[in-house]
């Protein structure tokens, strides 16, 4: 049976569009709602996941409180890269914060004694013999596949059981958002979007709310960070490279960059092409190898967005009223 | 009367070009100020001084008393002093309401962490909200509350951006260029609400504008700059006759009404 049927690859499949979504929402909080043209939000994933990473094998943390740790250390990320880069505007802030994602991940990559190195999360120094985060969390999943067994069945895998907890995970960060949306405190961001200056004249500190925005989507950023590193097992340097956050970029292109609701489906449907696209076993995918076809799925992705920029500029979700305003 | 904002000698120059030079002003408490004056007088560049855009090169700015040379405009509008744009600034993105509702004080919705309080937002919502209708009414934009601020014509963005400025419950509001650009029948109506702004909330106005015949009508003391500096003060029908105004601006001897 090839991979296409499945039913375990549909569940990776569904599986990465969740943590896609959770880490697009962070990047949806900053471009949807600020304008912050954020390039380099694939480090508040490399943050977290490592510093999680580091904490529990190195230094015997509690898993959890270590994931804890880990999300704030991508905020604290954010708020250094928005204190400094964020009075720089637009495109320049664009470029420093695709510099500040690959220095975290060259750091990353150079601090063998810390992060394990090129060699990734199993070259951390630990005092247990072996370098694994994923014991603790791996009970819970047991527990989890034992209790979804009479639903699920042959399906209730270790991937099921993550995939229940990353959806309840991003549905619940959607809902908060879209709390968050309705605020005054994104109302003013969604003004800076257009205009630094009628809200700086009006009272409003525009620095202020744009670095709270880069922050609590480095947060969000970081949840997903943790969730990436619970589902691999490992960490990689090579696994944080820019093109991830383009990855979420191009998820929340594709549901409509000014609503939370395009998120999910932005991400389920770039994990569909993503993922799905690899393993179409009907032509024209057949003509072509696998290798060949892992770099065809780009490029589908690429003639979607161009045809979707074509048809439906805002998104799927998007608002189209918003984007003939001169 | 006591002088609500104190202009003393600021100068400002940008890469060797002089844009402000020792400009002074004292604008009393209550009253209306038109500053006019040539094209590249530094007549908006006093403004983007006064309201924290830019920061002087020397000289003070005192309003009520605060010294603001140095402060951010955020933290300017918050003491009460409020500006307009030239070509009045509307976020086209958001509703009328939105825009209005933007200038609401102390709203504790702006902290990201008031999220967990919703009935406290809500309540402070509501209150902008009737209190933006109110200001909406006065300018005559009711119809357009739920309207993206972008289809507004040029004449009711000035009204919007006015309705706005208001909205902040300022002292005194910097009117830059308010007229420009608007036909006669709404520069009428302009000066119908500012008056009756005026006349309600005890403002004090202070304007840049070319449109002299409405300057003369409105104003209670006038200053003209030319080159950066302020050549002139005084009362309207002084200014038609000063010799020095006569050759910098106004050209020709025009009769004072």
């Amino acid at each position: 049976m090839n991979a296409f049927v499945q039913p375990g690859f549909w569940i990776f499949v569904l599986l990465m569009a969740g943590i896609y979504c959770i880490f697009a929402l962070g990047l949806q909080v900053q471009y949807g709602l600020g304008g912050i043209l954020n390039f380099g939000h694939v480090a508040m994933m490399a943050l977290s996941s490592y510093t999680m990473a580091i904490l529990v094998i190195t230094y015997n943390w509690n898993l959890y409180l270590a994931c804890f740790a880990g999300v704030v250390m991508a905020g604290l990320g954010g708020a250094f890269l928005g204190l400094t880069t964020l009075r720089l505007r637009g495109d320049y802030f664009s470029i420093v914060s695709i510099a500040f994602s690959e220095i975290v991940r060259y750091i990353i990559h150079n601090s063998d004694h810390l992060t394990g190195g090129a060699q990734g999360s199993l070259n951390i120094p630990s005092t247990r013999g072996f370098a694994s985060y994923t014991d603790q969390f791996n009970k819970v999943l047991i527990n989890i596949q034992g209790k979804i067994k009479p639903i699920f069945g042959s399906f209730a895998s270790r991937d099921m059981a993550l995939l229940l907890i990353v959806w309840l995970s991003a549905i619940i960060l959607l809902i908060c958002m879209s709390f968050i949306q309705r605020t005054s405190w994104a109302r003013v961001l969604r003004a800076t979007r257009e205009d630094d200056d009628v809200p700086a004249s009006l009272g409003k500190n525009v620095f202020l709310f744009r670095l709270s925005a880069v922050i609590l989507g480095s947060v969000v950023g970081g949840i997903a960070g943790i969730y990436w590193a619970l589902e691999f097992s490992i960490l990689d340097p090579a696994d944080f490279q820019t093109i991830v956050t383009f990855f979420a970029w191009m998820v929340i292109i594709l549901g409509g960059a000014t609503r939370v609701k395009g998120v999910p489906l932005g991400a389920l449907f770039f994990g569909f092409l993503y993922a799905g696209t690899r393993f179409f076993q009907f032509p024209p995918f057949t003509w072509f190898d696998s290798v060949q076809r892992a770099y065809l799925r780009i490029m589908i992705i690429g003639f979607v967005l161009i045809f979707l920029m074509l048809k439906r500029p805002q998104g799927i979700f998007g608002k189209r009223a918003e984007m003939v305003l001169e | 009367m006591e002088n609500i904002l104190e202009v003393k000698s600021v100068s400002k120059s940008f890469s060797g070009v002089r844009a402000c030079e020792n400009a002074s002003l004292s604008i009393k408490r209550g009253s209306v100020t038109s500053i006019i004056g040539p094209n590249g007088a530094g007549k908006t560049s006093l403004f983007n001084l006064i309201s924290g855009a830019i920061s002087p090169d020397s000289g003070s700015i005192l309003f009520n008393e605060i010294e603001i040379a140095k402060k951010h405009p955020h933290q300017i509008a918050r003491l009460g002093l409020v500006r307009t744009f030239q070509g009045a600034k509307v976020i086209r993105r958001l509703s009328v309401m939105e825009n209005i509702l933007l200038a609401a004080q102390h709203n504790p919705g702006d902290h990201l962490w008031r999220v967990v309080t919703p009935r406290v937002r809500k309540r402070f919502e509501d209150e902008a909200r009737e209190r933006a209708l109110e200001l909406l009414k006065q300018v005559g934009l009711t119809s357009f509350v739920d309207s993206y601020a972008g289809i507004l014509s040029g004449g009711q963005r000035k009204l919007l951006d006015l309705a706005r400025a208001m909205m902040a419950q300022p002292t005194m509001l910097l009117l830059d260029e308010p007229f420009a650009g608007v036909n006669p029948a709404l520069v009428e109506k302009l000066v119908e609400v500012l008056q009756s702004l005026k006349a309600k909330h005890d403002l004090t106005f202070l304007l840049v504008e070319h449109d002299l015949e409405t300057v003369m009508n409105i104003s209670d003391e006038v200053y003209v700059m030319a080159q950066g500096t302020v050549i002139a003060s005084g009362l309207p029908n002084s200014i038609y006759d000063n010799e020095v105004v006569i050759d910098a601006y106004l050209g020709t001897r025009r009769k004072s009404n």
